[in-house]
């Protein structure tokens, strides 16, 4: 069987599917709150370069076929509001689409 | 060296000596097979050049049973690159039948997509449809059953359709060939509904986001490289340019990223996306320029590898740790470092960061929209790509890898799991970096078209980089909506609950219908009639004797005695004879009159 969910889990290593073993203990990298603060750091820091580097429109010509294309930062902030609309429209749909895990089961 | 043999002969083949050999001998053939298989196709390829059919007269029809043009030969090499990796990623897998039915599956999707005619077209459909459902049964679990069942459904329905809309087709026109269609006429309007279904269109989605995430998980790989790919190719052969492709495509790239948001269960959060990239693509084959449909079948052929590699990422999260709800999961990072990296892979691949693969497909569908002048359809779609890095980019790799620690520790995925995901990886990075060498040679229509331009990868990675920065601030800010074990009703309410609530509404109206008929009328009504024909002819005996008696001079109290004492005479037939006599001469009278 595929997943061999019918058998019991293991602590085995060598054990073929569902393998569930102990915690060695050690901390990851993400585990340091640290890290991921640099990490969000150098990307919001990437952001600002991306948006800044539409400057470089000024000088060379931007092939668009649409007049709002060439808007300075269009596509920087139509991403910006169209991700952060499709997050809070879904939020707010999940109070009419949303129901217990097993509805269909009943 | 050349080759006359009809690629799907040697899957099929294949398929039959897994179910004889034993042993490693099985993973080995399930490898090997569409391995000669991808060799075989060269072969033909290098041997007639393009345009050559294989032909089979059957009683008066001349089927087509394979024809290799550009369109067709670009899917025929897809399906066998995606026939090995499937099976590479299935090794591990002790299932004959999944195996078995697996090169099947293949070899159907490859004869659907080769097919010339309608006819060898729709044996190959149904095909499809049977052999790829036991990728969903083979988990073995009720809910998988009950999936299949509703898969089937779906998938024989839209073989019948094709069935009756060849048949008008070929009453009206007298010809089976399997070209353009137009949607004048029932019968391409049917054809287009079958194709429809399996494409995912808006309401007949359901099949997708209700059996993937049933599957096993090396079946859901199987489903996603195959089926949807085939309907996509049937839908560039058959309806290039059709206006409505456009208004429907646009639909089902907009509304599963709201649903793909919410989800919990990771596969169908993939399902959803699926319905997401397969919009674009019928925009592009509604569109129905040059660049529109290259870009449409282009997108088709990066999708098998990319969405390939996000379920194939999923499918060892699921191997390893037997669940697929982002809710439960996190912190895989720490013991599956290779599976991460090969999801992030990916993950940035479906996105369309440049260098990767849907960069390069992705930017024809939506510059052909533009050239056409969609201003709305092209604005829809670039809200849809920053979805895409939302739902599919983010969320699959984010919720199963990192988020917060769940605690779970396991192992890192099985070799050949590993295999398969870096030949995907590996895909989807060459055709970022090198498309003019690998996928632009492929495809069908001539055109002119360079994606790495200053403005589109500045402008894409603006994009990108926003939409990225717009949920670490939803995510920083906790205004994200947490994963939740839930269900989120989609249009399938209709044929479960709703079937459900249909049955109780049938079986409430119709039992209780069924119990007042029969009361009416088996009770009361026979016993009427039972009383009606006993009582009946002696009460009209009454009523003729009445005047007969009045002018003979009874009245009052003994005129009813005499009624009644007459009526129960011949409600028992207790007549004297001369009575009796009278009344037979009386209905011999009758006859002869009559």
């Amino acid at each position: 069987m595929d997943d061999l969910s019918e058998l019991p889990e293991s602590n085995d290593p060598d054990r073929e599917g569902i393998v569930r073993l102990e915690d060695d203990g050690k901390a990851r990298i993400w585990d340091n709150p640290a890290n991921v603060k640099k990490l969000l750091k150098i990307f919001f820091l990437l952001c600002g370069v991306f948006f800044i580097l539409d400057l470089i429109f000024f000088f060379t010509h931007k092939h668009s076929v649409f007049a709002f294309e060439g808007w300075f930062g269009f596509f920087s902030v139509y991403g910006f509001i169209s991700c952060s609309l499709i997050v809070i429209i879904a939020k707010e749909l999940r109070k009419v689409l949303m129901r217990s895990e097993d509805y269909y089961d009943e | 060296m050349t080759s006359s043999l009809h690629p799907v002969i040697i899957l099929f083949v294949g398929a039959l000596l897994i179910g004889v050999l034993r042993g490693k001998l099985k993973g080995v053939a399930s490898v090997i097979t569409p391995v000669i298989g991808l060799i075989n196709l060269i072969l033909i390829d290098r041997s007639h050049g393009e345009n050559y059919v294989m032909t089979l007269s059957l009683m008066d029809l001349q089927l087509e049973l394979a024809r290799f043009d550009k369109l067709s030969m670009l899917f025929a090499y897809l399906f066998h690159f995606a026939a090995i990796i499937t099976s590479i990623y299935s090794l591990h897998v002790r299932d004959n039948m999944q195996r078995f039915t697996g090169l099947l599956y293949a070899g159907s999707a490859i004869g659907a997509v080769l097919a010339g005619d309608l006819v060898t077209l729709f044996v190959f459909w149904e095909l499809l449809a049977v052999t790829s459902v036991f990728q969903i049964w083979a988990r073995r679990t009720p809910n998988s059953s009950a999936s299949g069942i509703r898969y089937l459904i779906l998938h024989i329905s839209s073989g019948l359709l094709l069935l009756m809309g060849a048949t008008i087709i070929y009453k009206d026109t007298g010809s089976l060939s399997f070209n353009t269609f137009d949607l004048n006429g029932l019968g391409g309007i049917l054809i287009f509904l079958a194709f429809g279904i399996k494409c995912g269109f808006p309401l007949l989605h359901t099949w997708l986001t209700d059996s993937y995430p049933e599957s096993t998980a090396a079946g859901a790989v199987y489903l996603c490289c195959f089926t949807t790919k085939t309907a996509v190719y049937a839908m560039a052969r058959g309806f290039p340019g059709a206006e409505p492709l456009i208004y429907i495509g646009a639909v089902m790239a907009m509304f599963p990223i709201f649903y793909a948001v919410i989800e919990n269960d990771l596969r169908r959060t993939l399902a959803y996306s699926m319905i997401n990239q397969i919009g674009f693509m019928m925009v592009g084959i509604g569109l129905g320029t040059e660049l529109g449909i290259n870009g449409a079948v282009a997108h088709a052929f990066n999708d098998v590898f990319f969405k390939g590699l996000l379920f194939m990422s999923m499918g060892a999260v699921l191997y390893r740790t037997g669940t697929m709800n982002a809710s439960q999961l996190g912190g895989l990072y720490k013991t599956m470092p290779w599976t991460t990296g090969l999801s992030i892979v990916g993950a940035a691949a479906i996105s369309g960061f440049p260098l990767m693969c849907a960069f390069v497909s992705k930017s024809m569908i939506m510059v052909s929209a533009a050239e056409e002048g969609r201003t709305v359809i092209w604005l829809l779609l670039l809200f849809a790509a920053a979805g895409v890095l939302k739902h599919a980019g983010i969320k699959i790799p984010f919720f199963a890898f990192f988020a917060h620690d769940s605690g779970i520790r396991t192992k890192e995925a099985p070799i050949n799991m590993l295999v398969a995901m870096a030949i995907s990886a590996s895909a989807c990075i060459i055709i970022g970096c090198f498309p003019q060498q690998t996928l632009y040679s492929l495809l069908p229509r001539d055109f002119d078209y360079n994606p790495y331009d200053l403005t589109h990868v500045v402008t894409q990675f603006q994009l990108l980089f926003f939409s990225a920065a717009a949920f670490a601030v939803l995510m920083l800010t906790n205004i994200y909506p947490p994963e939740l074990r839930s269900t989120n009703i989609d249009f399938d309410w209709f044929w479960r609950k709703g079937g459900r609530l249909f049955y109780k509404g049938a079986d409430v109206t119709l039992n209780t219908t069924n119990e007042r008929v029969h009361r009416a009328f088996i009770i009361e009504f026979i016993g009427w009639l039972n009383r009606f024909t006993k009582a009946a002819p002696s009460r009209l005996l009454v009523i003729i004797m009445t005047p007969f008696w009045k002018l003979s001079g009874l009245e009052g109290d003994s005129l009813i005695a005499k009624q009644k004492a007459f009526y129960e005479d011949s409600r028992l037939g207790a007549f004297p004879i001369g009575r009796a006599a009278i009344f037979a001469v009386i209905l011999l009278g009758l006859l002869y009159v009559l």
